[in-house]
């Protein structure tokens, strides 16, 4: 694994916005960087990516249904009762599921396996870039003869997504609502493209913001038009549904939703230690423990997490020298977890995090993001990547 | 090889959008048909259609159910059917009973690198279940360019599987406060 620097394409922003990509800076900021790529070989790509990925997602789903049999599980990830059942149900019911993304430390030079940092199997972003915009960045450069003929991505994800839509087709009624905040340009850019993606695999498609979603005197969810919503894709943390108004109102909704319920105990970083536990000395696992004491100063060489944190936020870090390293953020509000800490690798332009995908059951592809701190965070840049 | 031969975006680039890659074989480029149901011209424009296409689907579809609905020699056989939703038409060799449209189908077929293009738009019925059904003439049978209606060209029904349920909503924003309360980390949800 090599950073390259490598000139961007002269037309690229006008392609971005040509092609639903408006988010490609985010208030100002670069978040698209092509400016450099890294470069894997084939191999770095299938064992130290493709198969572990495989391997953890098979798991995970173990995993999900041992806990929703398992009350002192459910408790112990701070999922509220009420959910429980609703929970188990769409887990009895193989309720249909599309896709997630695995964060790995990985530095390619023969140093070790990949790390799992954790799992993003509920709200996973970054989606439109690595499937597309990334793919499209390969073609041109390659065409233009910036990259040498031959030059290959691990990138399945736009088609492995229009698959597993036609899949879970037959599963879904109809028209899919496609749902997230409606003030972020990144989330509405993201279900814009989901929902392209859905429609080339044939299925209706509607979108709402999250805030416009209705509820009825019946007890299900409508649309601004009093339609009823009856499959429901939301970009919005099922944990944040639980906690609002209209959460109660889930489970006898009848609502189809994507994704669906036992999500809620994949998107938990509770899952780190839940997997140490039943795989402890796995190759692409970090020691992961419940941490029942948040307020006592976390030792050298650990990491705390609260079960609920995106974006990298309220992350506190000490390095095995003892450095501490803190992001602020909103989510102090449920239990934490500490895991070993594991350095991100040093690369010229910060600490690329590896987003690999698994889209139904697959992996297929991956994303590299890179940030200026040990802690990806949401002013990371994107950065293209090609197998040579 | 590890990607793909060919990706097409659809709705949201500016026109629809393929490329095949530089080691892609020639595959015949996406065709697809995207329907739509909508019981107003309105509800057509906001799904992002033009003014122009809505009021072409919505006459087309009007102008069909007067040659193809459903005809009934009673109001009550239409009512049994249809509910309220009967008007009686006057036409020479009597009178018959037939429901009112209550929505249009329209199909528009994308493909890359091309505006969407009108196909059709056909009347929609509600039915006194609550179903929604749509009258199509069936190509498939009776004489080669046949209108709606003719005798010979076959026109069926089949029910709308995006059925418009709709509810009294008795609330909104009930989601999406979270978000809000979080919103100076961005408000986004963003996993990772």
């Amino acid at each position: 694994m090599q950073r390259i620097a490598i000139a961007e394409r002269p037309d690229w922003r006008a392609s971005a916005e040509r092609l639903g990509f408006q988010f490609h800076t985010i208030d100002g900021d670069p978040y698209w960087d092509e400016s450099a790529y890294y470069a894997f070989s084939l191999e770095e790509i299938e064992r130290d990516i493709e198969t572990p990925t495989g391997e953890l997602h098979e798991l995970a789903m173990d995993l999900v249904g041992e806990v929703v049999r398992d009350e002192s599980l459910l408790r112990r990830l701070a999922i509220p009762e009420p959910y429980w059942q609703w929970i188990a149900e769409s887990w009895r019911d193989a309720s249909p599921h599309l896709y997630g993304r695995m964060d790995f430390a990985y530095a390619g030079d023969g140093s070790g396996p990949a790390k799992l940092y954790e799992l993003n199997y509920d709200t996973p972003t970054s989606l439109y870039e690595a499937a597309f915009f990334q793919w499209l960045w390969l073609e041109e450069q390659v065409g233009r003869g910036a990259l040498a003929q031959g030059s290959d991505q691990y990138n399945l994800i736009q088609e492995t997504l229009i698959e597993a839509f036609a899949t879970i087709a037959k599963r879904l009624p109809r028209p899919l609502y496609f749902s997230a905040v409606r003030e972020s340009l990144e989330d509405q850019g993201t279900i814009a493209y989901l929902a392209d993606c859905a429609e080339q695999a044939g299925l209706a498609t509607r979108k709402i913001a999250i805030e416009d979603i209705g509820l009825s005197e019946d007890g299900r969810y409508t649309d601004t038009d009093d339609y009823v919503i009856e499959a429901l894709f939301k970009l919005y943390p099922l944990e944040f549904m639980f906690a609002e108004e209209f959460g109660a109102a889930l489970p006898a909704s009848r609502l189809v939703l994507i994704e669906p319920p036992w999500k809620a105990i994949l998107s938990n970083k509770g899952i780190l230690p839940l997997l140490w536990q039943r795989h402890e000395g796995h190759p692409n696992l970090l020691p992961a423990f419940f941490d029942d004491k948040p307020e006592e100063a976390l030792p050298a060489g650990w990491v705390r997490k609260p079960l609920f944190s995106r974006e990298g936020a309220n992350i506190e870090l000490r390095t095995n020298d003892g450095d501490a390293h803190r992001s602020d953020g909103p989510y102090t509000d449920a239990p934490y977890i500490r895991q070993a800490f594991h350095p991100l690798p040093k690369f010229d332009g910060g600490y690329p995090l590896i987003g690999s995908w698994v889209v139904g059951d697959r992996p297929c592809g991956l994303g590299v993001r890179e940030d200026a701190s040990l802690i990806t965070q949401d002013t990371s840049r994107f950065v293209p990547h090609v197998i040579r | 090889m590890k990607r793909s031969r060919q990706l097409a975006l659809l709705a949201i680039a500016q026109t629809p959008w393929l490329l095949v890659g530089c080691d892609g074989s020639s595959a015949p480029p996406q065709e697809l048909t995207k329907q739509g149901f909508y019981t107003s011209i309105e509800a057509c424009e906001r799904d992002g259609n033009s003014a122009e296409v809505c009021q072409k689907a919505s006459t087309a579809a009007n102008t069909a159910s007067t040659n193809a609905a459903p005809r009934y020699k009673t109001k009550a056989e239409c009512i049994a059917e249809y509910g309220d939703l009967c008007t009686e038409r006057e036409h020479e060799s009597g009178g018959f009973w037939m429901p009112l449209m209550t929505g249009f189908m329209i199909s528009q077929l994308l493909s890359p690198g091309r505006a969407p293009v009108y196909l059709d738009s056909n009347p929609i019925y509600r039915t006194r279940a609550g179903q929604y059904t749509e009258v199509y003439r069936d190509r498939g049978v009776g004489a080669p360019g046949g209108g709606w209606g003719t005798s010979g060209g076959g026109v069926s029904t089949r029910p709308v599987d995006i059925a418009p349920n709709r509810a009294i909503t008795v609330s909104r924003s009930g989601f999406g406060s979270s978000a809000a309360a979080r919103s100076g980390w961005g408000g986004s949800s963003r996993g990772g």
